[in-house]
């Protein structure tokens, strides 16, 4: 029971101590901002914008970035900012929805492999490997072309296209735990090989992990705008940042601010994670920052 | 070492065959009618029953995948079921423009962006490197057909210096080519970075320094070669996103390369043609993957070593 609390106690004092390392990194404390911020709008939008973001309203079409209009209105006259907020939803859901189903199946793919080795390992390995043999983004457009567009599709597109990193990452990291004392502990007192996989060898297996989900989730959002951008993916009149951007091209002579604003929104969002990954990396590895 | 490429090489075989027919099973259950599609709602039964019979489309499943594959190795891709022509010729027509993007892609993305990299950890906490790596980090952050269409806007409807999309000059390249190049250097500038501070710190370079070598050679002799095999593994995963980039800036600057004739066929559930270029491409980035690879075990003699011993600890790399 002792042992149990002492091994509690040094575990939060570890988390502890990453968490300290990150908020006194400016970087992350920018990065958490902005994501914080987009969430926000994303929960208040009702509240922040006084316009409904699928109402047409044709008289006030194409009317340029204004007060009143903070990035403008699109073809149907709605108002982009508004669209923008709502949308934010969309985006921030492909993004984690698809890295998280994809950390899920990596991490049990990666531990079986990893810990197993042998045949599971050998076909786990070579069936990744045909995976991978496309780059990911060329798979999310296969899946997504036989799925069909839109918002589930999508995040099971990403999130296929995503196992396979995320696999081979954790296969990696139980590989080198596979090999610690306290492993060799855990099995000469019998523990079942479920028990030591779940108690022993994730847990020590996850902190690369968390850094990746982080980068992940940001490279899912560029992903799944550029499928919607080549017509797979969210469909309008969906607010999704990706859809709004392509609905925007065919306007790009006479209202670029179409195109500009929905791109902003992604750039933001996508460096607000990657900052805040980059701080947690920085934390988990401090030799990199001393 | 011969042994060892000529066994990646061998291991390419078995592999794309399994993309052919991973990519030919879900195609065969996307849902649709081929018949339909080609010959439009007006079509009358018999016609669409006879449209199936002359392409084969009528034949079990087994026995359509065997003939795909048999006319895989042979180099026939099919015919296109909308343009009535022949895949592979369609394909290696359009092979020269994605190329074109892909190499200017690549040489910014790792010739340019790898030095950058390697400077700003040399020169870390400088300006410099302040520059390199905000720069890097909004590069990584932007889709790079927003920065595609951004640049159209600046170059071509408002400068008007540079042609906005289509094929003819070098010009017509420059555009995209910055475009997709972008998110490459960013990575590879951000990833060659880190490697190189990683190394930077490590004893062997802390002890060359303390025998009074000087710091040009403990940068090119001691870190660098250390540093650089990180760098390839990530500059490999790195044509990866290239090449999915291309697909995406294909279809933004309307160039007729493979990126936009798979696009275009997916839409038009052309499959003959989607699947082509799907193993298509799947051929290429192999190729690409075969050479970081080889790089990978002419740079870090642990691989090459391992390879004149046993194969199974490869895997464990």
């Amino acid at each position: 029971m002792s042992r149990n609390g002492s091994a509690k106690v040094k575990k939060n004092s570890a988390g502890a101590a990453v968490f300290l390392r990150v908020v006194k990194n400016p970087m992350a404390i920018v990065g958490i901002v902005l994501v914080l911020l987009l969430c926000l709008g994303a929960i208040l939008a009702p509240l922040l914008s006084n316009y409904s973001p699928s109402k047409v309203d044709m008289p006030s079409a194409f009317m340029s970035p204004s007060l009143k209009h903070l990035a403008g209105t699109d073809d149907l006259g709605r108002d982009i900012f508004t669209r923008l907020l709502y949308g934010s939803k969309y985006s921030i859901m492909l993004g984690v929805a698809s890295v998280l189903a994809a950390l899920i199946i990596g991490v049990i793919l990666g531990s079986v492999s990893g810990y197993f080795g042998g045949q599971v390992d050998n076909i786990i390995m070579r069936i990744l490997d045909v995976i991978q043999s496309m780059p990911s983004m060329l798979f999310a457009i296969i899946i997504s072309a036989v799925l069909g567009a839109g918002f589930i599709q999508t995040i099971i597109a990403l999130g296929v296209a995503t196992v396979p990193g995320m696999a081979r990452m954790m296969r990696a990291n139980i590989l080198s735990v596979r090999e610690m004392e306290y492993i060799e502990a855990a099995r000469s007192i019998k523990c079942s090989n479920v028990r030591i996989i779940m108690k022993h060898v994730i847990p020590n297996a996850m902190s690369p992990m968390i850094v990746t989900t982080a980068s992940h989730i940001s490279a899912n959002i560029l992903m799944a705008t550029g499928l919607s951008y080549i017509g797979l993916g969210v469909q309008p009149p969906t607010p999704e940042w990706g859809a709004m951007l392509t609905a925007g091209r065919n306007y790009i002579t006479t209202a670029p601010y179409m195109v500009l604003f929905p791109g902003l929104f992604i750039c933001l969002f996508t460096l607000g994670f990657n900052l805040f990954g980059d701080a947690l990396r920085d934390a988990l590895d401090p030799t990199l920052k001393h | 070492m011969g042994r060892y490429i000529l066994k990646r090489i061998l291991w390419m075989i078995p592999i794309l065959l399994t993309v052919a027919i991973l990519v030919f099973t879900l195609m065969y259950f996307v849902p649709g009618d081929t018949a339909q599609i080609v010959l439009g709602s007006s079509a009358t039964p018999e016609q669409l029953e006879q449209y199936r019979e002359i392409h084969g489309l009528n034949a079990p499943y087994i026995v359509r995948l065997g003939s795909y594959l048999g006319s895989i190795l042979h180099g026939d891709f099919g015919m296109s079921y909308i343009y009535s022509t022949s895949v592979t010729a369609d394909l290696l027509a359009r092979l020269p423009r994605t190329f074109i993007i892909a190499l200017g892609t690549v040489i910014i993305g790792v010739i340019v962006g790898v030095p950058f990299g390697i400077w700003a950890a040399i020169k870390q906490d400088t300006i410099a490197d302040r520059l390199i790596l905000v720069t890097s980090l909004i590069g990584a952050s932007m889709p790079s057909f927003w920065l595609g269409l951004m640049l159209v806007i600046l170059f071509a409807l408002k400068l008007h210096v540079l042609p906005a999309f289509g094929i003819g000059g070098p010009q017509y390249y420059i555009l995209p080519i910055l475009a997709n190049g972008v998110a490459g250097f960013a990575s590879n500038a951000r990833l060659a970075r880190s490697s190189m501070l990683e190394v930077v710190r490590s004893d062997y370079v802390t002890t060359a320094r303390a025998k009074g070598v000087s710091e040009r050679k403990v940068i090119l002799e001691h870190a660098l070669p250390n540093a650089l095999i990180p760098i390839i593994t990530s500059a490999g995963s790195c044509f990866g996103m290239m090449i999915g980039g291309t697909m995406v800036i294909e279809s933004v600057f309307s160039i007729p390369g493979i990126g936009m004739y798979m696009t275009s066929a997916i839409s038009n559930r052309d499959y003959n043609a989607v699947q082509g270029s799907v193993i298509f491409i799947a051929i290429l980035f192999s190729l690409c993957m075969l050479i970081v690879d080889l790089l990978y075990a002419f740079v870090d003699p642990r691989i090459k070593s391992q390879y004149e011993g046993k194969k199974r600890r490869k895997k464990h790399e």
